[in-house]
């Protein structure tokens, strides 16, 4: 053998030795960096990989990932993680760790630089939909909505009888000003028929008579006129009583219906509940979910990760003999510090049978973790993808010897502070396929517990729900989660809600009463104000009326007495002219004046002598009484006795 | 500059020193074999290995590996159907079930269509590639050899008296 080929062989063997010796770890690293940028979408710090091959290990040694949507945070970091492969699986293909171990975790920790890609990965949603659309319901406003609807409930204008007594009013005020109308708009002619009557007056008698029979049939239109408006005014007599009545039935049913909705007025306890710990109890439920999605999820990363994209061509699954997943970790204890409410608390964990093929390995993987210090937390997640529906259970158990502040409702309007303390939260969760059951629980202290409210709210009120509500000293609040994970219904329940409810409630009651009271007196006095004021302006309007046009309509009605005798015929003379002398149409000097005449025609009628000239014909005897020819009747009527 | 080029000096010298024809067309032809597989499997790391344990001219079989390598993915189509057919050849299921549960035989990716498709192929073609080439190589490394020996840069990578030893004819 020629040296010339050892060299050229152990150079090549050299070669070989030299990149598994040095080439393959920076290789690998490199990979790594790729994987997980890839993965993470940001940067990925990897110091050192460390293989050997007898046995087979792995070392990784400061590792950090960035947070692909906070700048300048990790989302993990680590100090080392170191995995024994099994041998044999490995001449497989297989890669099985026997045993790896974790140390230096830390969660959520400061770069250096922003930590992140060149490539703008798409943005990150942080917080599931249904969380935001949650926030939303919180009810910062639950007590001005009491407030509120104490208002709306106590405005006049929903009650009937303000409605009743202003539609009411409203009628009747319209109905008024339609008569007084119809008043106003007689008075001219009321005015012209009266200076009709001042003009028949002057002139003598026959002339008086003649001009009164010329307006008596103006005279007549307008006492017909006169006459309907005053039957038209008897006529709403009834209707304006039946208003009254109305009106005095809405009053009634406006005292019941008071009384009653008062009675119901109380603040949501639900809604209180909601207020108050809503938020602190979803975030719980959003991170006991983002531990069963990380566990769901991890099958598909593991598997994207083993299996990397190939080129093209196919691979012909052949039978094995002894089936086995192509990852496999059989056991990762994992310890460092772990971010509970803000603050690092150091933890262990163990993670066992996490592989790529559940099913393969017919055995779930499980997650323990136990963090200790001021906020132990107790951990159990489990991902059973052994069946064709996967199935995730969360068991959790939280202390938090700290103390959280809560508060419920608007600052500048009202709310309801409280210091939760010795919170112990309790979770249960089961994810199967999308749909999810589970339940999440709170016990604790409740400590300054507090109702504040603005001026709003007199301050009566809230000294009286803050005196309701002192005796509140613990918390238990009960969220029951079912739905499916895009759209899971959530309903939270909690003592103290109902607690707080009652005791605003009370503080309202007396003030409510003292309301319900006030408002029944206002209803009272504003349907008793309707009725006097309509009772009166009809009154008042009618007998205005009628003082007004008396003497004129009593005018009218003699003018249309004598003028309908006129018109029949049957009248003489002497019986007009005494009529229209005994009427107020003619003064009283006239009347006199007319009655003198009228005696002295009727005396010379009868064969006497008219009194001036029988004094100036003394030879005459008293009571002489000449005798009219047979057949001769008088003109003049015979008077009756007692007439002038 | 001595201290550089000596190493360098030393594995071309290796490289170029099985220079007969036959050497030459058979390192052309393993070349190619090793070339067409697509690497980052074992097979391929096995069939350099094997390549290199050969007594063939090195040089023209690296030559060789990558100019394939860079040319097979033109033929990848033709690779698939060449590895699907003779991975579901029914008479030979014993056989990749046998290997597929042997050690260190994943690792291969003989199941992959297109590395069993390229070495099938590279296998067939080692021996036409060695038999068209070797007169081929006959006939011009003598005058491939002068041309080399009064290149400058032949006789710095080399020294005069390699220079002077390339193409010895067996």
């Amino acid at each position: 053998m020629r040296w010339t080929y050892l060299i050229t062989r152990l150079l090549i063997v050299a070669l070989v030795w030299g990149f598994f010796a040095f080439g393959m770890d920076p290789l690998l690293r490199y990979s790594a960096v790729t994987a997980l940028q890839s993965a993470t979408g940001a940067r990925a710090d990897v110091a050192e990989v460390t293989t050997s091959f007898f046995p087979p290990t792995v070392t990784v040694k400061n590792v950090a990932l960035a947070s692909a949507s906070r700048r300048g945070k990790n989302t993990v970091e680590f100090d080392e993680l170191h995995v024994s492969l099994e041998p044999s699986s490995l001449s497989r293909r297989r890669f099985v760790v026997e045993e790896g171990r974790l140390t230096g975790v830390r969660f959520d920790t400061r770069r250096n630089d922003d930590g992140q890609l060149e490539v703008v990965p798409e943005s990150v949603v942080e917080e599931p939909s249904w969380l935001s659309d949650k926030a939303m319901e919180l009810g910062d406003e639950w007590l001005q909505n009491l407030i509120g609807q104490a208002k709306a409930q106590l405005d006049p204008n929903t009650l009937e009888t303000y409605r009743v007594g202003t539609g009411v009013y409203e009628k009747w005020d319209a109905h008024f000003e339609e008569i007084v109308g119809r008043a106003e708009a007689m008075k001219p002619r009321v005015t012209q028929l009266k200076v009709q009557f001042d003009n028949a007056k002057k002139g003598d008698t026959l002339q008086q008579i003649e001009q009164y029979l010329q307006v008596a049939q103006e005279a007549d239109a307008v006492v017909r006129d006169v006459q309907q408006f005053r039957d038209d005014l008897k006529e709403i007599v009834p209707e304006v009583r039946t208003d009254f009545q109305a009106l005095n039935d809405a009053r009634q049913r406006d005292q019941e219906k008071v009384k009653q909705m008062l009675s119901l007025l109380k603040p949501d306890a639900r809604r209180i509940s909601q207020a108050l710990l809503g938020k602190t109890m979803y975030l719980q439920l959003q991170q006991a979910l983002s531990w069963v999605q990380m566990a769901r999820e991890y099958k598909d990363g593991l598997r994207q990760q083993i299996q990397p994209p190939r080129s093209v061509g196919r691979d012909i699954e052949f039978l094995v003999r002894n089936p086995a997943p192509e990852f496999l970790l059989k056991k990762l204890a994992m310890s460092g510090q772990i971010s509970i409410n803000e603050e690092a608390v150091p933890f262990n964990a163990l993670v066992t049978d996490v592989t790529e093929d559940p099913m393969l390995l017919g055995r779930p993987c499980v997650m323990q973790l136990k963090a200790d210090g001021a906020r132990p937390l107790e951990l159990k997640v489990t991902y059973d993808a052994t069946d064709e529906i996967p199935v995730a259970e969360m068991l959790a158990d939280y202390r938090d010897t700290g103390s959280i502040p809560l508060r419920a409702g608007k600052a500048q309007k009202a709310c309801v502070h409280a210091t939760l303390s010795e919170l112990v939260w309790t979770t249960r969760l089961t994810v199967t396929g999308e749909q999810i059951d589970g339940s999440i629980e709170l016990q604790s202290e409740v400590g300054n517990l507090l109702f504040e409210a603005d001026d709003d709210v007199r301050s009566e009120i809230v000294e009286a729900a803050n005196e309701a509500i002192a005796s509140v000293r613990e918390l238990n609040a009960h969220v029951v989660l079912s739905g499916t994970l895009t759209q899971p219904d959530i309903d939270l329940q909690s003592d103290v809600g109902e607690q707080i409810s009652e005791g605003v409630q009370l503080a309202f009651t007396n003030q409510l009463d003292r309301a319900k009271e006030r408002m029944i007196s206002d209803i009272n006095s504003y349907a008793n104000d309707h009725i006097e004021k309509l009772k009166g302006r009809f009154s008042a309007e009618y007998e205005k009326l009628m003082t007004e046009n008396k003497d004129l309509l009593d005018q009218a009605n003699e003018v249309r007495t004598i003028i309908a005798s006129l018109q029949s015929g049957q009248a003489d003379p002497a019986t007009l002219i005494k009529q229209v002398a005994n009427s107020r149409l003619i003064p009283e000097k006239e009347q006199k004046k007319i009655n003198g005449i009228l005696n002295e025609v009727e005396g010379a009628m009868q064969g006497k002598l008219p009194g001036r000239l029988q004094e100036k014909i003394p030879q005459l005897p008293p009571g002489f009484n000449p005798q009219l020819p047979p057949g001769f009747n008088p003109l003049m009527p015979k008077r009756k006795s007692g007439q002038r | 500059m001595f201290l550089i080029l000596r190493p360098v000096r030393l594995l071309l010298k290796a490289m170029v020193m099985e220079s007969t024809p036959r050497q030459m067309s058979l390192g052309l032809a393993l070349g190619v074999c090793v070339g067409l597989v697509p690497k980052g499997n074992l097979l391929a790391i096995v069939l350099g290995i094997l390549l290199a344990a050969t007594r063939v001219n090195l040089a023209i079989a690296t030559f060789a590996i990558v100019v394939c390598a860079l040319t097979s993915g033109f033929a990848d189509s033709f690779f698939n159907q060449v590895g699907g057919y003779i991975l579901a050849l029914p008479v030979l299921q014993d056989l990749w079930i046998e290997l597929a549960n042997m050690p260190f035989m994943p690792w291969t990716k003989f199941n992959n269509t297109i590395v069993m498709g390229s070495f099938v192929v590279g296998l067939v073609l080692i021996w036409p590639i060695h038999r068209i080439s070797r007169p081929v190589f006959e006939k011009y490394s003598q005058r491939l050899a002068v041309v080399a020996r009064r290149w400058w840069i032949t006789k710095i990578v080399l020294g005069a008296e390699w220079a002077d030893r390339i193409s010895a004819v067996e």
